[in-house]
């Protein structure tokens, strides 16, 4: 079969544009982080603006539809990563082009290859700017549990904290 | 790495012009009623005009076609073993590999690269859509000068509850006797086998996650043929109940060669 069935709700080019354009890059990077090549990474924003497009509930805020649309994408990349089941392996030469010197491509690499409950926390504190309490309402944790993975994630990636 | 460079990371992490025409291109071409009106009006037209010869002859040829297929696909399954490991907190490996894809629109073309017949379940071509469109052939090349090839897609239901299943094919190199999978999880699993109505041994791990979104079920399948080769599938559910994965299973297109 070869046509999709569509729900009720349908928005228009020009809307889905500007939510296209403030939503891209962001997902991009979580969804890179994850996947570690742009051709998966294509396939999960398409998703995740279909999600947006099509199947979101009504959001109360724009900070609202910004965490929501953050924990789709974190899902369908750990469902895409469990559903081919195989074990993932990153291209050096794609990393290269993401990274402007060697020391952050070692980074990135660093990146990826945490586990997925580090990686989400380290991302969404460090890269998209969330407070801890922000981060265990898009995560479904308590803020405990957050800090723990931070503490985790920085101890695996060698963060040091910086003196206040 | 100091915590201020880290947040100050220059990463140049973003969609290219060509990702984004490709994406927006996939919106902008969508129609909500007329794309489902116009393939049902499409294949209705076709069928008025073929002559009545012409669709006896082609219903002779396609019966001849199906009994050969029928013969060829001959394999030998086995029961697999499924080892369940916790991962390690690093576990991704990073090699020098070089990877590429080819995208069809019809999943026919892929196997048509490794020169084989469709093998996915004929329940899911049937009764799901291919997701954006796209069933990908990737081979990868490693540096020790070994080649894997693999062809995969996702497939969505035609109905709101959006059923959706992952499909890998693997093609290998060598005979898959005694061959395990081992999976690398800390999420509970349940594992158990089930014999398909045409006799091909498979295994199905049920995952159990602390989340329900890393719920979901996994069935493998390895196999020899003398006419296919070597392979093995790994076919995931998400949100599918077992009695319809057995129907999946069912469908998949090979038959178990019965040894006296």
């Amino acid at each position: 079969m070869d046509y999709v069935q569509y729900p009720e709700q349908w928005i228009s080019e020009e809307l889905f544009l500007i939510k296209y354009s403030i939503y891209k890059t962001m997902l991009f990077r979580i969804a890179f982080s994850y996947l570690g090549n742009k051709h998966d990474c294509e396939d999960i924003l398409q998703e995740a603006f279909i999600k947006l497009c099509y199947h979101s509930p009504d959001f109360q805020s724009d900070e609202d539809e910004k965490r929501w649309v953050v924990r789709i994408t974190i899902n369908l990349c750990k469902n895409h990563l469990k559903s081919f089941w195989r074990k993932k392996r990153i291209d050096t030469e794609e990393l290269e082009a993401y990274a402007y010197e060697s020391e952050d491509r070692d980074v990135l690499i660093s990146i990826i290859q945490l586990s997925p409950k580090y990686k989400t926390v380290i991302l969404l504190f460090y890269f998209e700017g969330y407070k801890i309490s922000e981060i265990a309402d898009i995560m479904k944790l308590s803020e405990s549990a957050v800090k723990m993975r931070l503490k985790r994630g920085r101890e695996l990636l060698k963060i040091e904290l910086e003196e206040s | 790495m100091k915590e201020n460079k880290f947040k100050n990371l220059n990463l140049k992490l973003d969609t290219d012009s060509s990702m984004d025409e490709r994406i927006l291109e996939h919106f902008t071409t969508f129609s909500k009623s007329t794309n489902a009106f116009k393939f049902k009006k499409r294949v209705k037209s076709f069928f008025i005009h073929i002559p009545r010869v012409a669709v006896l002859f082609t219903i002779l040829i396609v019966c001849s076609s199906l009994v050969g297929w029928a013969a060829i696909k001959y394999v030998k399954t086995y029961p697999i073993d499924i080892q369940i490991q916790i991962p390690e907190e690093n576990d991704n490996v990073i090699s020098n590999s070089e990877r590429t894809r080819q995208h069809f629109k019809k999943v026919e073309d892929a196997f048509a690269i490794l020169e084989l017949p469709n093998l996915f379940p004929t329940y899911v071509m049937n009764n799901y859509y291919l997701n954006n469109d796209r069933c990908t052939y990737m081979e990868t090349k490693y540096d020790d000068g070994s080649v894997s090839k693999e062809i995969y897609a996702s497939f969505y239901s035609n109905d709101a509850q959006a059923k959706r299943v992952d499909i890998t094919f693997l093609p290998t190199l060598t005979s898959q006797k005694d061959s395990g999978v081992t999976m690398l999880t800390d999420a509970n699993v349940t594992t158990s086998a089930y014999v398909t109505k045409s006799g091909l041994h498979c295994s199905i791990a049920e995952i159990d996650g602390e989340e329900d979104f890393e719920d979901g079920i996994i069935a493998f399948l390895n196999f020899d043929s003398e006419t296919l080769g070597y392979g093995c599938y790994s076919i995931y559910f998400d949100d599918i109940e077992i009695k319809e994965i057995k129907k999946i299973l069912d469908s998949i297109p090979i038959v178990e060669k019965e040894t006296n």
